[in-house]
């Protein structure tokens, strides 16, 4: 769990959209740290969620963005099994415990809830899955002690990257991935839940997932699956997700790619989802959806879009 | 085929994460904890031939890991290597300080990690 964070919101029209007023822009450029990063591009209005320290949102967010309290609880490591996922439909429905978005990293898989609801929302995961031996407390703040605060939130991560080209891990791309983009209402969220067991049980395996919930109990998931991962006779998605949903809000896109890179300290410093998705934006990469979580990047683009992607980034991100 | 067993211990999953997946590839056993408290119980199971421990964590950072690893009889041999920014970023504090003059680490690397430099100290440590 996280401690308080100011939830900011955001919806474009993309039809007047002028890339400039996309709030990851003007967060960066007022030097503000985006901590968490959800952003769906694949329908209109756009949608785009971030969380950021309380103290910097009002100077941030114009009378055009929602505001809340709001905390982070991470599941990790996912391991890229669907099974994650189903968790937190599963007990977060179950339980009715509202959330706002959620995306996913190499490793982790976050949720944006309300910040009273972060215990709640802990301890009902925590029902659903085997924590190991000697885990850290389900309680909201870090414990870190004072010297480890400071750092973490100054020199270590501000002064020290201060980047002509911003040093990365390395840029991981996967193509022929299958996106699949589901409209649901908050009360189907249980019935979701089992869908993606089902997905799981087929040892299906995902490369990125978000979810975004909006006004009036309706939201969307979109999970982009690895056909590679699996099982050869297992039943299509539809098959799974037909009890549980009408098919008229399954979208499917074929061959989508994603472009993943993760760098040091990534999650403490500001900027990083600027430069990266105006990268692409200015290389005319169209941007579907994207999520910076901990100190990764993921970004989903359109069939044969990842190499070209790579390119840009490169102009601005270091690969070793 | 290598059969050391080597666990990461970092309050940064998607860190834990790659450089788990680096060492998986060079064919070694992995095992992981995200702060202090979880790799010291970690370690009173299978013991591990070496460490790779990050110094500022939640609950107990990793000077003190490493000190209770190596001033245990228990686990005094497994080999730890520590993350640290802290030398290149701060210079004075008490981590720093903690650092030149008590810490009983075998080797450091400095963040952010060069995973290269870091396999090639792992080898360098296991004989791998």
């Amino acid at each position: 769990m996280s401690g308080r964070f100011a939830r900011l919101y955001q919806e474009v029209d993309a039809s007047v959209n002028q890339e400039s007023v996309y709030l990851y822009r003007k967060l960066a450029a007022d030097r503000i740290n985006i901590v968490f990063l959800s952003l769906d591009f694949l329908r209109n209005p756009r949608q785009i969620t971030c969380m950021v320290a309380p103290g910097a949102a009002p100077a941030a967010a114009g009378q055009d963005h929602d505001q809340g309290a709001a905390g982070l609880v991470s599941l990790f490591p996912h391991r890229f099994d669907p099974a994650a996922m189903a968790v937190v439909f599963a007990a977060l429905g179950q339980r009715q415990i509202p959330w706002y978005a959620m995306a996913s990293s190499g490793s982790m898989l976050t949720v944006v809830t309300d910040y009273a609801g972060q215990q709640q929302a802990a301890e009902a995961l925590a029902e659903y899955i085997q924590l190991p031996p000697g885990h850290g407390p389900l309680r909201v703040q870090q414990d870190y002690d004072d010297i480890a605060r400071r750092l973490k939130s100054a020199p270590e991560t501000v002064a020290q990257y201060v980047e002509a080209r911003i040093r990365t891990y390395g840029i991981a791309v996967k193509t022929g991935l299958k996106l699949c983009r589901i409209d649901f209402h908050s009360h189907e969220q249980v019935l979701l839940g089992r869908a993606l067991e089902g997905l799981a049980a087929d040892k299906a395996g995902f490369a990125y997932i978000s979810a975004n919930r909006a006004a009036e109990g309706q939201g969307h998931l979109a999970v982009a699956l690895d056909p590679g991962q699996t099982l050869a006779d297992a039943p299509d998605i539809t098959a799974h997700l037909a009890p549980a949903l009408c098919s008229s809000r399954l979208e499917i896109r074929e061959n989508v790619e994603m472009l993943c890179f993760h760098g040091p300290h990534f999650g403490d410093r500001y900027g990083i989802a600027d430069k990266a998705l105006g990268c692409l934006i200015n290389a005319g990469i169209p941007v579907w959806l994207a999520g910076c979580v901990g100190a990764t990047v993921s970004i989903i683009v359109p069939p044969g879009m990842a190499g070209p992607g790579v390119e840009a980034l490169s102009t601005t991100f270091d690969r070793p | 085929m290598s059969e050391k067993f080597i666990m990461v211990v970092d309050d940064d999953p998607d860190l834990v994460e790659a450089v788990s997946m680096k060492l998986e590839s060079k064919q070694f056993r992995v095992a992981k904890a995200y702060d202090g408290e979880e790799a010291m119980e970690k370690l009173k199971g299978e013991k591990p031939d070496l460490v790779i421990l990050d110094v500022m964590m939640p609950r107990k950072n990793g000077w003190v890991v490493c000190d209770e690893i190596k001033n245990n009889d228990a686990t005094k041999n497994i080999v730890v290597v520590m993350l640290t920014a802290v030398g290149d970023a701060v210079q004075s504090t008490s981590y720093t300080h903690h650092d030149g003059k008590t810490t009983l680490a075998d080797d450091y690397v400095p963040k952010p990690i060069d995973m290269d430099k870091l396999m090639e100290i792992v080898d360098d440590h296991l004989g791998a």
